[in-house]
């Protein structure tokens, strides 16, 4: 009677462990399956100069770029859009859709659509403490499925 | 019985993590500006009826003014024995972005000759329209300077409009 549990069990496992990777055989994304690309892969925000008291304490510029999601085997239909910023500086904050990037991958957009380019409103806002001169800094962004 | 279970439950486990994986994709995207100093100057206050003050382009009106009427709003009005004195302040405030500058240089200039017989005053000092007056040349950044504004007319000037425009410079040291 043992031996004929442990085997009923054994079957149904690896039954339902087979049905369930022939389900993901069609429906699972593959590796590498997520591409990401944008409008414009340089942002250049010009010169940044503080136009006097009703700035306040910094100066804001803001620009936008398109981002397109796509999945190769067209497996996808939504994907979470992260962004974060490659090297912080305190004297500049960079904000994506309002939200402010930090060195750890911040959510833009939980349910980005795959396959269409969809608009984000970048506002860089720098400190009237920070020294002059050039300005770089590398938005790192990542598309994950859900 | 026992052993089963747990290797079912391993078993149903590795399967489950085998079909959680998420498909990543990153990308960067590079920013570039160049920050710019600057400098910005407004006046905060003066005598007469004011308006833009906060601004780069403040007007102060006196309304009539004469050496036996009352003195315009925000001034102070003094007889000598041939002319009569307007005293009041102008408040400039230079504030500094992206510079260094720790102090800054204010100069004044009238922007066309005064009216004769009427002599424009800051700090004391005779303001003309050829050449420039300085006012200060350790300027505090972010605090708003005040400077003594007097308009000297003589008994002997005309009845006229004096309209007259000071025009500051602030020039980062």
């Amino acid at each position: 009677m043992r031996n004929a549990i442990a085997t009923a069990l054994c079957l149904l496992t690896l039954t339902a462990n087979a049905s369930s990777a022939r389900r993901r055989a069609v429906a699972m994304p593959v590796r590498e399956d997520l591409t990401l690309s944008f409008t414009r892969s340089l942002i250049d925000a010009g010169t940044i100069a503080h136009r006097g008291p009703a700035d306040g304490n910094a100066t804001r510029t803001t620009q936008d770029v398109g981002i397109r999601i796509e999945s190769r085997s067209n497996t996808s239909r939504r994907a979470i859009l992260r962004a974060s910023l490659t090297s912080p500086d305190p004297q500049v904050k960079v904000r994506i859709d309002g939200i402010t990037l930090g060195p750890l991958p911040a959510v833009i957009d939980a349910r980005a659509l795959v396959g269409a380019t969809t608009t984000h409103h970048i506002e860089i806002e720098v400190s009237t403490a920070a020294a002059e001169g050039a300005l770089l800094t590398s938005i790192s962004w990542e598309a994950e499925t859900p | 019985m026992k052993k089963i279970l747990v290797l079912t439950v391993v078993i149903l486990a590795l399967g489950g993590a085998n079909a959680a994986f998420a498909d990543t994709s990153s990308g960067t995207l590079t920013v570039t500006a160049t920050i710019e100093s600057s400098i910005s100057l407004t006046v905060e206050s003066a005598g007469g009826t004011t308006s833009g003050t906060g601004t780069a382009a403040a007007t102060s009106a006196l309304g009539n003014i004469s050496k036996y009427g009352s003195a315009p709003t925000g001034f102070t009005l003094a007889r000598g024995a041939s002319n009569w004195t307007l005293s009041s302040t102008i408040g400039v405030q230079v504030d500094k972005a992206n510079l260094t500058s720790t102090d800054y240089t204010l100069t004044a200039q009238l922007g066309s000759a005064p009216a004769s017989g009427v002599t424009w005053k800051l700090n004391g000092s005779t303001l003309s329209d050829s050449a420039a007056t300085t006012l200060t040349s350790t300027g505090t950044y972010g605090s708003t300077g005040s400077y003594s504004w007097d308009i000297v007319v003589a008994d002997s000037a005309a009845a006229a409009a004096i309209d007259n425009t000071i025009d500051f410079t602030a020039t980062s040291n």
